[in-house]
């Protein structure tokens, strides 16, 4: 069914690569500094400098151009609406149209492609972070970061178990309703005419037997997991261990040495 | 009046890394009053195939045609189809939604514009049908056993009077009593002149309550005929995934050695054949 066709989520493309290897724990850190970065060098060079090192990272890790470009999809309406009031409300002298009240100016228009190119960047970066790593993998590199946090009583890892299970859940849940759907449609039903209150109550038919369908699950899954002893965090060993190796140390080496250089060019500029 | 399937191939992501050809030039046609039954493991094609025959899904080359009506995305020829071919999901349990048995049955109805008695006299009929007795109507579905549960899906679907019946894999997880409950409902579906069109993945099942069979592996059709023509060609392919009933492969065995002479998969026809063999040989 089309209804909710189209939504990536949980959008890991496995492929043997170096930047796949990499601890999880090591792509999180280059990804959290680069945001960081990426806002505080907010010039032209710079960010022509942060989107090859996107393009480079992607040809490395054999990450398609078109999934890399269809994943900042969703997010390009904010983009366009952030950078049309950047444009009408920054303010300036040189106007270039006016509509009304509303005068876009030169330096509005230059603010709004800015933001909007930080935006996507930052985007592009993520996705990067996703398409790279699994689900699973990238929950364990979670744990481990708020880890230090246990001291003060934050569920480090509850809170990743929790996440990798609705991420698991994401694929069979997008099944199921679209299965819901289909059959209601089979039986006459009609989500797309009528005005929105109408809408709204056609979709009560696929709500209700989803929600059966959750709670059934999540009753299974915590049996299935209690039947394997599962107690917490408390003791429990890895199959695969994170670690830490010459690898990780060389990226973010490399990562250190762009963004120096990045820093350095935005304060020339 | 009959449902036609003409050269119909359908390809899931085509153009991506995952695409997948799940059905490719298949054909066949079915009609009103017969059982035809569509046999295939799992992963072959049978449920992408069932979502064409009521234009869930449009053919991307071939076309279905039920009663002279093509299921292109003319919205109303789709609603017209969607109202003659009745589609019942696997485990359709899974769609109820309403508060009473009543109201669940009556969506399919209501929402082809039943309303008032004719509504009423649709649902009593279904439940009839599908042997719910009157005092089922107002109670809680959620509530009720699994195989009630199915009984009332399928009752929902059958409330919305469909000359065809397409039916996904109706007996998984029901128990031998289930089965033969429902084999018996196929049977009286098919005598009141509606076609029921059966997917499963049971041949033995379909050898014994079909009318005709087709035999789809790899999204391509590999046999097409009635079960005595599906015995005898089945003794010469071997079709991926498709596990022969014993009785069948006993059969085969007994023919080859001259006992019997017509293929069956019925234990008591074989039987008897077995019987008048055993009398020529005194």
């Amino acid at each position: 069914m089309s209804l909710i066709k189209g939504v990536t989520l949980g959008q890991y493309i496995p492929a043997d690569s170096f930047i796949h290897k990499l601890d999880p724990r090591c792509k999180l850190l280059i990804t959290v500094l680069s945001m960081i970065l990426i806002f505080i060098s907010g010039s032209f060079p710079a960010m022509a400098m942060w989107a090859s090192l996107i393009i480079f990272t992607a040809k490395r890790s054999q990450i398609p151009a078109k999934a890399l470009i269809k994943s900042a999809k969703p997010i390009l309406v904010l983009i366009i609406f952030t950078s049309l009031l950047n444009i009408f409300f920054t303010g300036g002298s040189n106007i270039i149209f006016s509509i009304g009240p509303l005068k876009a100016s030169v330096e509005g228009t230059v603010t709004a492609l800015r933001m909007g190119l930080r935006l996507y960047l930052l985007v592009l970066f993520t996705a990067l972070l996703t398409f790279t790593t699994s689900p699973s993998e990238l929950s364990d590199g979670l744990e481990a970061a708020f880890g230090p946090l246990t001291r003060f009583g934050f569920p480090a890892h509850e809170v990743a178990m929790m996440m990798t299970i609705a991420l698991r859940f994401i694929p069979t849940l997008f099944e199921e309703t679209e299965r819901i759907i289909n059959a209601q449609v089979s039986r006459g039903a009609d989500f797309v005419s009528g005005g929105l209150i109408k809408r709204a109550k056609a979709y009560i038919p696929v709500l209700i037997p989803l929600f059966v369908l959750v709670f059934k699950r999540a009753d299974t899954l915590a049996s299935a997991m209690e039947a394997r002893c599962y107690r917490g965090g408390k003791g429990r060993v890895r199959m695969y261990p994170l670690t830490w190796g010459s690898a990780e140390n060389k990226a973010l080496t490399a990562f250190v040495v762009f963004s120096a250089a990045v820093i350095s060019l935005n304060r020339c500029m | 009046m009959s449902l036609t399937v003409k050269k119909l191939s359908f390809t899931y992501n085509p153009g991506l890394p995952t695409e997948a050809k799940a059905l490719q030039n298949v054909s066949f046609n079915a009609e009103k009053g017969e059982i035809l039954s569509i046999v295939g493991h799992t992963g072959s094609g049978k449920s992408t195939l069932a979502m064409h025959l009521n234009g869930l899904l449009v053919p991307q080359s071939g076309e279905v045609i039920v009663d002279g009506l093509k299921t292109d995305s003319e919205p109303n020829n789709l609603k017209k189809i969607r109202q003659c071919v009745g589609l019942v999901f696997q485990y359709p349990e899974q769609q109820i939604f309403a508060e009473t048995v009543r109201d669940e049955i009556s969506f399919g109805p209501y929402n082809w514009g039943k309303r008032g008695e004719a509504l009423e006299e649709r649902v009593f009929e279904a439940m009839d049908l599908i042997g719910l007795d009157n005092s089922f109507a107002s109670a809680n579905p959620f509530l009720l056993s699994g195989g009630e549960k199915r009984r009332v899906a399928i009752a929902s679907v059958l409330a919305s009077e469909p000359g065809y019946l397409v039916l996904d894999e109706p007996t998984a997880g029901l128990d031998f009593t289930g089965v033969c409950e429902l084999t018996l409902l196929l049977r009286s579906m098919s005598e009141k002149g509606i076609c029921v069109i059966h997917i499963t993945h049971d041949l033995e099942l379909a050898l014994n309550i079909s009318d005709r069979i087709l035999i789809i592996s790899e999204g391509t059709v590999t046999a097409y005929g009635t079960p005595s023509e599906i015995s005898e060609m089945l003794s010469n392919i071997n079709v991926k995934g498709l596990i022969l009933p014993d009785i069948l492969s006993l059969s085969y065995e007994l023919k080859k050695t001259g006992s019997i002479e017509n293929l069956t998969s019925d234990p008591y026809r074989l039987a008897e054949q077995i019987k008048a063999a055993k009398m020529r040989c005194r």
